[in-house]
Protein backbone atom coordinates (compact mmCIF):
# COMPACT_ATOMS: atom_id res chain seq x y z
CA UNK A 1 0.00 0.00 0.00
CA UNK A 2 2.86 2.18 0.95
CA UNK A 3 4.58 1.67 -2.57
CA UNK A 4 1.44 2.43 -4.13
CA UNK A 5 0.89 5.64 -2.25
CA UNK A 6 4.18 7.10 -3.24
CA UNK A 7 3.94 5.71 -6.84
CA UNK A 8 0.89 7.61 -7.52
CA UNK A 9 2.64 10.82 -7.07
CA UNK A 10 5.64 9.45 -9.43
CA UNK A 11 3.19 8.43 -12.02
CA UNK A 12 1.04 11.21 -12.06
CA UNK A 13 4.40 13.45 -12.28
CA UNK A 14 5.64 11.15 -15.23
CA UNK A 15 2.39 11.29 -17.17
CA UNK A 16 2.67 15.83 -16.87
CA UNK A 17 6.76 15.38 -18.00
CA UNK A 18 5.83 12.69 -20.35
CA UNK A 19 2.96 11.89 -21.55
CA UNK A 20 1.56 15.80 -21.59
CA UNK A 21 4.89 17.57 -22.82
CA UNK A 22 3.76 19.28 -25.32
CA UNK A 23 5.88 17.57 -28.57
CA UNK A 24 4.96 14.07 -27.11
CA UNK A 25 2.60 13.44 -30.47
CA UNK A 26 6.11 14.49 -32.44
CA UNK A 27 8.26 11.95 -31.11
CA UNK A 28 9.05 8.70 -32.29
CA UNK A 29 7.91 5.28 -31.99
CA UNK A 30 10.66 4.14 -29.39
CA UNK A 31 10.40 7.38 -27.25
CA UNK A 32 6.12 6.75 -27.07
CA UNK A 33 6.82 2.90 -26.28
CA UNK A 34 9.98 2.95 -24.08
CA UNK A 35 10.67 6.43 -22.60
CA UNK A 36 14.34 7.12 -21.22
CA UNK A 37 14.33 3.45 -21.36
CA UNK A 38 15.36 3.71 -24.92
CA UNK A 39 18.60 5.47 -24.61
CA UNK A 40 19.99 1.78 -22.21
CA UNK A 41 19.12 0.35 -25.32
CA UNK A 42 20.54 2.40 -27.84
CA UNK A 43 23.79 2.27 -25.85
CA UNK A 44 23.43 -1.79 -25.77
CA UNK A 45 22.83 -1.58 -29.28
CA UNK A 46 26.39 0.40 -29.82
CA UNK A 47 28.25 -1.99 -27.43
CA UNK A 48 26.91 -4.81 -29.54
CA UNK A 49 28.16 -2.71 -32.73
CA UNK A 50 31.53 -2.85 -31.11
CA UNK A 51 31.34 -6.44 -30.64
CA UNK A 52 30.47 -7.66 -33.77
CA UNK A 53 33.25 -5.98 -34.92
CA UNK A 54 35.66 -8.00 -32.38
CA UNK A 55 33.15 -11.09 -33.97
CA UNK A 56 31.54 -11.66 -30.49
CA UNK A 57 34.34 -10.75 -27.65
CA UNK A 58 33.09 -8.80 -25.15
CA UNK A 59 34.89 -6.39 -23.76
CA UNK A 60 35.70 -8.11 -20.57
CA UNK A 61 36.85 -11.16 -22.92
CA UNK A 62 39.39 -8.40 -24.35
CA UNK A 63 40.77 -7.43 -21.19
CA UNK A 64 41.32 -10.63 -20.55
CA UNK A 65 43.67 -11.29 -23.49
CA UNK A 66 47.71 -11.09 -23.56
CA UNK A 67 48.15 -7.36 -25.20
CA UNK A 68 46.03 -4.86 -22.66
CA UNK A 69 42.81 -3.29 -24.32
CA UNK A 70 44.39 0.11 -24.10
CA UNK A 71 47.54 -1.07 -26.10
CA UNK A 72 46.45 -2.97 -28.66
CA UNK A 73 48.43 -2.38 -31.85
CA UNK A 74 47.40 -0.29 -35.29
CA UNK A 75 48.23 -3.43 -37.03
CA UNK A 76 45.61 -5.07 -35.20
CA UNK A 77 42.62 -3.05 -36.14
CA UNK A 78 43.99 -2.62 -39.14
CA UNK A 79 42.66 -3.82 -42.47
CA UNK A 80 43.48 -7.57 -42.61
CA UNK A 81 41.77 -9.88 -40.52
CA UNK A 82 44.61 -10.69 -37.68
CA UNK A 83 44.05 -13.44 -35.25
CA UNK A 84 45.28 -12.72 -32.26
CA UNK A 85 45.91 -15.14 -29.33
CA UNK A 86 43.61 -15.15 -26.42
CA UNK A 87 44.16 -15.46 -23.06
CA UNK A 88 42.60 -18.11 -20.93
CA UNK A 89 42.58 -19.00 -17.62
CA UNK A 90 45.24 -21.48 -16.48
CA UNK A 91 43.40 -24.97 -16.35
CA UNK A 92 41.41 -25.26 -13.81
CA UNK A 93 43.15 -28.93 -12.60
CA UNK A 94 40.74 -31.10 -11.70
CA UNK A 95 37.69 -28.79 -12.10
CA UNK A 96 35.83 -30.25 -15.27
CA UNK A 97 32.59 -27.80 -15.82
CA UNK A 98 35.12 -24.72 -15.21
CA UNK A 99 37.16 -26.38 -17.97
CA UNK A 100 34.07 -27.35 -20.55
CA UNK A 101 33.05 -23.59 -19.85
CA UNK A 102 36.28 -22.59 -20.98
CA UNK A 103 36.23 -24.26 -23.95
CA UNK A 104 32.81 -23.68 -24.74
CA UNK A 105 33.86 -19.54 -24.33
CA UNK A 106 35.52 -18.08 -27.85
CA UNK A 107 39.31 -18.71 -28.35
CA UNK A 108 40.16 -16.26 -30.69
CA UNK A 109 40.12 -12.58 -30.98
CA UNK A 110 38.99 -11.66 -34.69
CA UNK A 111 38.52 -8.42 -36.61
CA UNK A 112 35.17 -8.60 -39.03
CA UNK A 113 37.29 -7.59 -42.61
CA UNK A 114 36.75 -7.77 -46.58
CA UNK A 115 33.17 -6.02 -46.75
CA UNK A 116 32.51 -8.04 -43.36
CA UNK A 117 32.36 -4.79 -41.58
CA UNK A 118 28.70 -4.16 -43.16
CA UNK A 119 27.61 -6.65 -40.07
CA UNK A 120 27.78 -4.05 -37.42
CA UNK A 121 25.61 -1.11 -39.59
CA UNK A 122 22.34 -2.57 -38.17
CA UNK A 123 23.04 -1.88 -34.49
CA UNK A 124 24.58 1.67 -35.25
CA UNK A 125 21.26 2.25 -37.17
CA UNK A 126 19.40 0.64 -34.33
CA UNK A 127 21.08 2.35 -31.66
CA UNK A 128 20.39 5.95 -33.48
CA UNK A 129 16.71 4.67 -34.34
CA UNK A 130 16.12 3.97 -30.19
CA UNK A 131 17.98 7.28 -29.11
CA UNK A 132 18.40 10.20 -32.13
CA UNK A 133 20.28 11.94 -30.02
CA UNK A 134 23.44 9.59 -29.89
CA UNK A 135 26.21 11.09 -31.31
CA UNK A 136 28.69 8.75 -30.76
CA UNK A 137 26.40 6.37 -33.43
CA UNK A 138 26.32 8.63 -36.14
CA UNK A 139 29.80 9.38 -35.84
CA UNK A 140 31.05 5.72 -36.13
CA UNK A 141 28.65 4.49 -38.23
CA UNK A 142 29.64 7.24 -40.88
CA UNK A 143 33.33 6.29 -40.23
CA UNK A 144 32.56 3.00 -41.60
CA UNK A 145 30.31 3.60 -44.01
CA UNK A 146 32.60 5.85 -45.58
CA UNK A 147 36.42 4.71 -45.21
CA UNK A 148 35.33 0.86 -45.31
CA UNK A 149 32.50 0.43 -46.95
CA UNK A 150 33.51 2.88 -50.03
CA UNK A 151 29.42 5.06 -49.22
CA UNK A 152 30.67 8.24 -48.72
CA UNK A 153 26.89 9.49 -49.84
CA UNK A 154 25.66 7.19 -47.82
CA UNK A 155 27.91 8.32 -44.55
CA UNK A 156 27.14 12.08 -45.43
CA UNK A 157 23.19 11.73 -45.83
CA UNK A 158 23.24 9.58 -42.01
CA UNK A 159 25.43 12.76 -40.67
CA UNK A 160 23.33 15.18 -42.23
CA UNK A 161 20.03 13.01 -40.58
CA UNK A 162 22.16 13.44 -37.07
CA UNK A 163 22.56 17.09 -37.44
CA UNK A 164 18.98 17.22 -37.74
CA UNK A 165 18.47 16.06 -34.45
CA UNK A 166 21.37 17.23 -33.25
CA UNK A 167 21.93 20.77 -34.50
CA UNK A 168 24.39 21.29 -31.82
CA UNK A 169 27.01 18.50 -32.01
CA UNK A 170 30.33 19.55 -33.37
CA UNK A 171 31.70 16.08 -33.66
CA UNK A 172 28.76 15.58 -36.58
CA UNK A 173 30.18 18.61 -38.22
CA UNK A 174 33.68 17.31 -37.81
CA UNK A 175 33.09 14.02 -39.10
CA UNK A 176 31.34 15.89 -42.11
CA UNK A 177 34.23 18.05 -42.36
CA UNK A 178 36.95 15.20 -42.68
CA UNK A 179 34.85 13.02 -45.30
CA UNK A 180 35.04 16.67 -47.78
CA UNK A 181 39.09 17.24 -46.58
CA UNK A 182 40.16 13.72 -47.05
CA UNK A 183 37.58 11.54 -49.33
CA UNK A 184 36.19 14.69 -51.51
CA UNK A 185 38.71 16.92 -51.64
CA UNK A 186 36.73 19.79 -51.40
CA UNK A 187 38.29 22.23 -48.44
CA UNK A 188 36.13 25.22 -49.00
CA UNK A 189 33.39 23.02 -47.71
CA UNK A 190 35.58 21.36 -45.12
CA UNK A 191 36.54 24.46 -43.70
CA UNK A 192 32.88 25.64 -43.28
CA UNK A 193 32.13 22.39 -41.73
CA UNK A 194 35.74 22.55 -39.09
CA UNK A 195 34.73 26.17 -38.49
CA UNK A 196 31.11 25.32 -37.43
CA UNK A 197 32.49 22.66 -35.32
CA UNK A 198 35.16 24.75 -33.66
CA UNK A 199 32.21 27.52 -33.06
CA UNK A 200 29.80 25.10 -31.34
CA UNK A 201 32.62 23.85 -29.21
CA UNK A 202 33.07 25.29 -25.71
CA UNK A 203 34.48 24.16 -21.89
CA UNK A 204 31.26 21.69 -20.97
CA UNK A 205 31.78 19.64 -24.68
CA UNK A 206 34.86 19.03 -25.64
CA UNK A 207 38.31 19.18 -24.22
CA UNK A 208 41.94 20.63 -25.23
CA UNK A 209 42.46 17.36 -27.51
CA UNK A 210 39.79 17.61 -29.18
CA UNK A 211 39.73 21.32 -29.59
CA UNK A 212 43.46 21.03 -31.00
CA UNK A 213 42.20 18.24 -33.55
CA UNK A 214 39.34 20.80 -34.68
CA UNK A 215 41.79 23.63 -35.09
CA UNK A 216 44.86 21.43 -36.46
CA UNK A 217 41.93 20.77 -39.36
CA UNK A 218 40.75 24.36 -40.15
CA UNK A 219 43.87 25.16 -40.30
CA UNK A 220 44.79 22.07 -42.75
CA UNK A 221 41.95 23.37 -44.92
CA UNK A 222 43.31 27.15 -44.95
CA UNK A 223 46.42 25.61 -45.87
CA UNK A 224 44.99 23.27 -48.59
CA UNK A 225 43.14 26.71 -50.01
CA UNK A 226 46.50 28.54 -50.21
CA UNK A 227 45.26 31.09 -47.69
CA UNK A 228 49.10 30.18 -45.43
CA UNK A 229 48.51 33.28 -43.13
CA UNK A 230 45.01 31.77 -42.25
CA UNK A 231 46.60 28.83 -41.36
CA UNK A 232 49.39 29.84 -39.26
CA UNK A 233 47.16 32.21 -37.18
CA UNK A 234 44.67 28.64 -36.17
CA UNK A 235 48.50 26.59 -35.51
CA UNK A 236 49.17 29.36 -33.12
CA UNK A 237 46.37 28.74 -31.46
CA UNK A 238 46.68 25.32 -31.03
CA UNK A 239 50.45 26.37 -29.69
CA UNK A 240 48.80 28.13 -26.89
CA UNK A 241 46.74 24.86 -25.73
CA UNK A 242 49.94 22.32 -26.71
CA UNK A 243 52.90 25.20 -25.86
CA UNK A 244 55.44 21.62 -25.30
CA UNK A 245 54.39 20.44 -28.92
CA UNK A 246 57.26 20.35 -31.30
CA UNK A 247 55.53 19.04 -33.84
CA UNK A 248 52.84 22.41 -33.67
CA UNK A 249 56.23 24.57 -33.05
CA UNK A 250 57.68 23.75 -36.30
CA UNK A 251 54.80 23.50 -38.23
CA UNK A 252 54.41 26.86 -37.20
CA UNK A 253 57.87 28.23 -38.05
CA UNK A 254 57.71 26.51 -41.28
CA UNK A 255 54.40 28.26 -42.35
CA UNK A 256 55.81 31.67 -41.28
CA UNK A 257 58.92 31.39 -43.16
CA UNK A 258 57.06 30.31 -45.94
CA UNK A 259 54.62 33.86 -45.97
CA UNK A 260 57.66 35.66 -45.34
CA UNK A 261 58.97 34.20 -49.05
CA UNK B 1 6.65 -46.65 -19.00
CA UNK B 2 3.37 -46.82 -20.81
CA UNK B 3 1.73 -44.71 -17.69
CA UNK B 4 4.77 -42.37 -18.04
CA UNK B 5 4.34 -41.72 -21.42
CA UNK B 6 0.96 -41.30 -21.54
CA UNK B 7 1.09 -38.65 -18.47
CA UNK B 8 4.03 -37.04 -20.92
CA UNK B 9 1.74 -36.88 -24.38
CA UNK B 10 -1.29 -35.51 -21.98
CA UNK B 11 0.74 -32.34 -21.49
CA UNK B 12 1.95 -31.95 -25.25
CA UNK B 13 -1.23 -32.07 -26.03
CA UNK B 14 -2.20 -29.19 -23.72
CA UNK B 15 0.73 -27.31 -25.47
CA UNK B 16 -1.08 -27.24 -28.66
CA UNK B 17 -4.47 -26.95 -27.34
CA UNK B 18 -4.29 -24.39 -25.58
CA UNK B 19 -2.33 -22.46 -28.46
CA UNK B 20 0.34 -20.41 -26.57
CA UNK B 21 3.00 -21.86 -28.67
CA UNK B 22 0.61 -20.01 -32.05
CA UNK B 23 0.82 -17.34 -30.59
CA UNK B 24 4.42 -17.34 -29.86
CA UNK B 25 5.33 -18.90 -33.91
CA UNK B 26 3.19 -15.96 -35.07
CA UNK B 27 5.04 -13.25 -33.60
CA UNK B 28 8.65 -15.05 -34.23
CA UNK B 29 7.53 -15.15 -37.77
CA UNK B 30 6.61 -11.46 -38.00
CA UNK B 31 10.08 -10.26 -36.25
CA UNK B 32 11.93 -12.45 -38.80
CA UNK B 33 9.76 -10.97 -41.70
CA UNK B 34 10.77 -7.48 -39.76
CA UNK B 35 14.60 -8.38 -39.83
CA UNK B 36 14.74 -9.45 -43.22
CA UNK B 37 12.87 -6.32 -44.36
CA UNK B 38 14.85 -3.73 -43.05
CA UNK B 39 17.19 -1.82 -45.49
CA UNK B 40 20.48 -0.30 -43.65
CA UNK B 41 22.07 2.10 -45.91
CA UNK B 42 20.99 0.14 -48.90
CA UNK B 43 23.85 -2.65 -48.72
CA UNK B 44 22.64 -6.07 -49.60
CA UNK B 45 23.50 -9.26 -47.49
CA UNK B 46 23.78 -7.95 -43.99
CA UNK B 47 22.72 -10.94 -41.69
CA UNK B 48 24.48 -11.35 -38.91
CA UNK B 49 22.00 -9.44 -36.76
CA UNK B 50 19.31 -11.53 -37.75
CA UNK B 51 21.05 -14.71 -36.59
CA UNK B 52 21.46 -13.04 -33.44
CA UNK B 53 18.31 -11.68 -32.69
CA UNK B 54 16.06 -14.79 -34.38
CA UNK B 55 18.28 -17.36 -32.30
CA UNK B 56 18.25 -15.15 -28.88
CA UNK B 57 13.81 -15.03 -29.35
CA UNK B 58 14.10 -18.68 -30.34
CA UNK B 59 15.08 -19.67 -27.14
CA UNK B 60 13.94 -17.32 -25.09
CA UNK B 61 10.54 -18.21 -26.51
CA UNK B 62 11.14 -21.99 -25.36
CA UNK B 63 12.37 -20.57 -21.92
CA UNK B 64 9.32 -18.92 -21.36
CA UNK B 65 7.14 -22.29 -22.42
CA UNK B 66 9.58 -24.41 -20.27
CA UNK B 67 9.48 -22.51 -17.39
CA UNK B 68 5.63 -21.94 -17.50
CA UNK B 69 4.63 -24.90 -18.48
CA UNK B 70 6.83 -27.01 -15.89
CA UNK B 71 6.69 -25.06 -12.59
CA UNK B 72 2.57 -25.89 -12.59
CA UNK B 73 2.92 -29.56 -13.57
CA UNK B 74 2.37 -31.11 -10.26
CA UNK B 75 0.57 -27.84 -8.07
CA UNK B 76 -2.12 -27.97 -10.76
CA UNK B 77 -3.07 -31.49 -9.74
CA UNK B 78 -2.11 -30.96 -6.09
CA UNK B 79 -4.84 -28.07 -6.82
CA UNK B 80 -7.68 -29.79 -8.71
CA UNK B 81 -6.81 -32.79 -6.59
CA UNK B 82 -6.41 -35.04 -9.65
CA UNK B 83 -3.21 -36.21 -8.21
CA UNK B 84 -5.11 -38.32 -5.72
CA UNK B 85 -6.30 -40.24 -9.23
CA UNK B 86 -3.25 -40.37 -10.31
CA UNK B 87 -1.44 -41.97 -7.58
CA UNK B 88 -4.44 -44.33 -7.42
CA UNK B 89 -3.02 -45.77 -10.25
CA UNK B 90 -0.76 -48.47 -10.93
CA UNK B 91 1.97 -45.31 -10.70
CA UNK B 92 5.17 -44.93 -8.34
CA UNK B 93 5.90 -41.25 -7.15
CA UNK B 94 9.18 -41.73 -8.75
CA UNK B 95 7.14 -42.02 -12.34
CA UNK B 96 4.92 -39.86 -11.90
CA UNK B 97 7.91 -37.23 -11.63
CA UNK B 98 9.31 -38.64 -14.75
CA UNK B 99 6.28 -38.76 -16.22
CA UNK B 100 5.32 -34.93 -16.04
CA UNK B 101 8.97 -33.71 -16.32
CA UNK B 102 8.69 -35.67 -19.85
CA UNK B 103 5.93 -34.11 -20.78
CA UNK B 104 7.25 -30.39 -19.91
CA UNK B 105 10.61 -31.74 -22.05
CA UNK B 106 8.40 -32.40 -25.09
CA UNK B 107 6.38 -29.66 -24.82
CA UNK B 108 9.56 -27.11 -24.82
CA UNK B 109 11.27 -28.90 -26.82
CA UNK B 110 8.55 -29.30 -29.86
CA UNK B 111 8.17 -25.27 -29.59
CA UNK B 112 11.77 -24.98 -29.16
CA UNK B 113 11.84 -27.18 -32.32
CA UNK B 114 9.14 -25.77 -34.31
CA UNK B 115 10.67 -22.22 -33.63
CA UNK B 116 14.02 -23.29 -34.34
CA UNK B 117 13.00 -24.83 -37.81
CA UNK B 118 11.32 -20.73 -38.41
CA UNK B 119 14.92 -19.77 -37.58
CA UNK B 120 16.67 -22.29 -40.13
CA UNK B 121 14.70 -21.50 -42.63
CA UNK B 122 15.49 -17.75 -42.75
CA UNK B 123 18.94 -17.95 -42.29
CA UNK B 124 19.71 -19.90 -45.19
CA UNK B 125 16.86 -17.69 -47.10
CA UNK B 126 18.48 -14.77 -45.90
CA UNK B 127 22.45 -13.91 -46.02
CA UNK B 128 25.74 -16.11 -45.45
CA UNK B 129 23.82 -18.77 -43.66
CA UNK B 130 24.90 -21.08 -40.84
CA UNK B 131 27.30 -24.39 -41.47
CA UNK B 132 24.85 -27.41 -41.07
CA UNK B 133 27.22 -29.03 -37.90
CA UNK B 134 27.32 -26.20 -35.97
CA UNK B 135 23.07 -25.13 -36.70
CA UNK B 136 22.77 -28.98 -35.52
CA UNK B 137 24.76 -28.58 -32.23
CA UNK B 138 22.63 -25.50 -31.55
CA UNK B 139 19.58 -27.29 -31.66
CA UNK B 140 20.92 -30.60 -29.60
CA UNK B 141 22.12 -28.14 -26.98
CA UNK B 142 19.19 -26.23 -27.14
CA UNK B 143 16.83 -29.30 -26.05
CA UNK B 144 19.59 -30.37 -23.65
CA UNK B 145 18.89 -26.86 -22.22
CA UNK B 146 15.16 -27.07 -21.86
CA UNK B 147 16.12 -30.40 -20.70
CA UNK B 148 17.85 -29.27 -17.37
CA UNK B 149 15.58 -26.07 -17.21
CA UNK B 150 12.37 -28.29 -16.97
CA UNK B 151 14.31 -30.50 -13.94
CA UNK B 152 15.34 -27.34 -12.08
CA UNK B 153 11.41 -25.67 -12.64
CA UNK B 154 10.51 -28.98 -11.80
CA UNK B 155 12.00 -29.12 -8.16
CA UNK B 156 11.46 -25.87 -7.65
CA UNK B 157 7.85 -26.18 -8.06
CA UNK B 158 7.57 -28.70 -5.55
CA UNK B 159 9.08 -26.06 -2.44
CA UNK B 160 7.45 -22.92 -3.84
CA UNK B 161 4.50 -21.35 -5.20
CA UNK B 162 4.04 -22.17 -8.95
CA UNK B 163 4.68 -18.33 -9.19
CA UNK B 164 7.55 -17.94 -6.59
CA UNK B 165 9.21 -21.04 -8.47
CA UNK B 166 8.65 -19.85 -12.56
CA UNK B 167 10.36 -16.19 -10.90
CA UNK B 168 13.19 -18.35 -9.39
CA UNK B 169 13.98 -20.27 -12.49
CA UNK B 170 14.20 -17.03 -14.67
CA UNK B 171 16.29 -15.40 -11.94
CA UNK B 172 18.99 -18.64 -11.88
CA UNK B 173 18.76 -18.66 -15.74
CA UNK B 174 19.55 -15.09 -16.58
CA UNK B 175 22.15 -14.91 -13.34
CA UNK B 176 23.90 -17.75 -14.40
CA UNK B 177 23.90 -16.49 -18.03
CA UNK B 178 25.76 -13.71 -17.54
CA UNK B 179 27.27 -13.80 -14.03
CA UNK B 180 28.82 -17.48 -15.56
CA UNK B 181 32.05 -15.67 -16.90
CA UNK B 182 32.75 -13.45 -13.68
CA UNK B 183 31.54 -16.60 -11.15
CA UNK B 184 34.02 -19.06 -12.97
CA UNK B 185 37.04 -16.59 -13.04
CA UNK B 186 36.26 -15.71 -9.26
CA UNK B 187 36.57 -19.24 -8.49
CA UNK B 188 39.56 -19.45 -10.51
CA UNK B 189 41.53 -16.92 -8.56
CA UNK B 190 40.10 -17.51 -5.08
CA UNK B 191 41.98 -19.53 -2.19
CA UNK B 192 41.39 -21.51 1.05
CA UNK B 193 37.86 -21.65 2.34
CA UNK B 194 36.34 -19.43 -0.42
CA UNK B 195 37.45 -21.93 -2.82
CA UNK B 196 36.26 -24.59 -1.41
CA UNK B 197 32.92 -23.30 -0.47
CA UNK B 198 33.23 -21.61 -4.50
CA UNK B 199 33.49 -24.91 -5.65
CA UNK B 200 30.68 -26.95 -3.86
CA UNK B 201 28.65 -23.78 -5.60
CA UNK B 202 29.82 -23.87 -8.53
CA UNK B 203 29.13 -27.55 -9.16
CA UNK B 204 25.31 -26.86 -7.54
CA UNK B 205 24.26 -24.84 -10.00
CA UNK B 206 22.97 -25.79 -13.37
CA UNK B 207 25.41 -24.31 -16.03
CA UNK B 208 23.32 -22.63 -18.42
CA UNK B 209 26.19 -21.08 -19.83
CA UNK B 210 27.55 -24.38 -21.95
CA UNK B 211 24.26 -24.08 -24.08
CA UNK B 212 25.23 -20.83 -25.58
CA UNK B 213 26.48 -20.87 -28.50
CA UNK B 214 24.86 -17.98 -30.04
CA UNK B 215 27.92 -16.32 -30.81
CA UNK B 216 29.83 -19.29 -32.54
CA UNK B 217 26.25 -19.40 -34.82
CA UNK B 218 26.52 -15.86 -35.86
CA UNK B 219 29.73 -15.04 -36.61
CA UNK B 220 30.33 -18.68 -38.20
CA UNK B 221 33.05 -19.83 -35.54
CA UNK B 222 34.07 -23.20 -35.55
CA UNK B 223 31.98 -25.59 -34.23
CA UNK B 224 32.04 -26.94 -30.98
CA UNK B 225 35.04 -29.70 -30.48
CA UNK B 226 33.01 -33.12 -30.42
CA UNK B 227 34.73 -33.96 -27.13
CA UNK B 228 33.45 -31.20 -25.50
CA UNK B 229 29.94 -31.83 -27.13
CA UNK B 230 29.80 -35.28 -25.90
CA UNK B 231 30.65 -33.85 -22.24
CA UNK B 232 27.75 -31.32 -22.34
CA UNK B 233 25.08 -33.73 -23.86
CA UNK B 234 26.38 -36.57 -20.59
CA UNK B 235 26.62 -33.41 -17.80
CA UNK B 236 22.36 -32.56 -18.56
CA UNK B 237 21.75 -36.08 -19.20
CA UNK B 238 23.73 -36.59 -15.07
CA UNK B 239 21.94 -32.89 -13.95
CA UNK B 240 18.71 -33.77 -15.56
CA UNK B 241 18.61 -37.01 -13.78
CA UNK B 242 19.84 -35.73 -10.37
CA UNK B 243 17.05 -33.46 -9.81
CA UNK B 244 14.97 -35.96 -10.84
CA UNK B 245 15.48 -37.99 -8.32
CA UNK B 246 15.59 -35.39 -5.52
CA UNK B 247 12.28 -34.40 -6.76
CA UNK B 248 10.99 -37.53 -6.08
CA UNK B 249 12.75 -37.43 -2.53
CA UNK B 250 10.71 -34.42 -2.00
CA UNK B 251 7.33 -35.72 -2.58
CA UNK B 252 7.90 -39.39 -1.29
CA UNK B 253 6.45 -39.42 1.89
CA UNK B 254 4.57 -36.10 1.06
CA UNK B 255 0.56 -36.00 1.81
CA UNK B 256 -1.17 -34.03 -0.61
Amino acid sequence: MAAIFFMASFINNYEETFFLAKDFEDKGFFYKVLGEFRKVLSDYAFIRADEYYHSGLTIQNRLNEKEDLFHESEEAHGESAKKMDYAKNPFPKGNILAFISEEVALSEHMHLHGGEEKELLPWLYYSVKLDPNNINAYVIGSDWLNTRLNKTNEAIDFLKLGLTENPDSWQIYEELGRISFFKEKNFNMSLSYFQKALALQNQDNADIFERGEVLSFVAASYEKLGDKEKATQYYKEKRELFPDNPAVQKKVEMLEAETEL
Amino acid sequence: MKQIFAIAINCLKELWRKKDIYTFLVLFFILFIFLISENFFGIRDISRYTKDIGFTIALLFSLIIAVTFSVKQIPSEVEFKTIYALLAKPLTRFQLIIGKFLGSFFTSSSAFSALFALFAIFVYIKGEGVAPILLAQSYILGLCLMSVLCSVSTLLSLFFTTSGAATLSFIIYFGITWFSDMLRNTLLDSGGITKILGLIFYYLIPHYEFYDIKIRLVHSWEPLPTTIFLLIIVYSLVYTYTLLFLSYLGIKRRVF
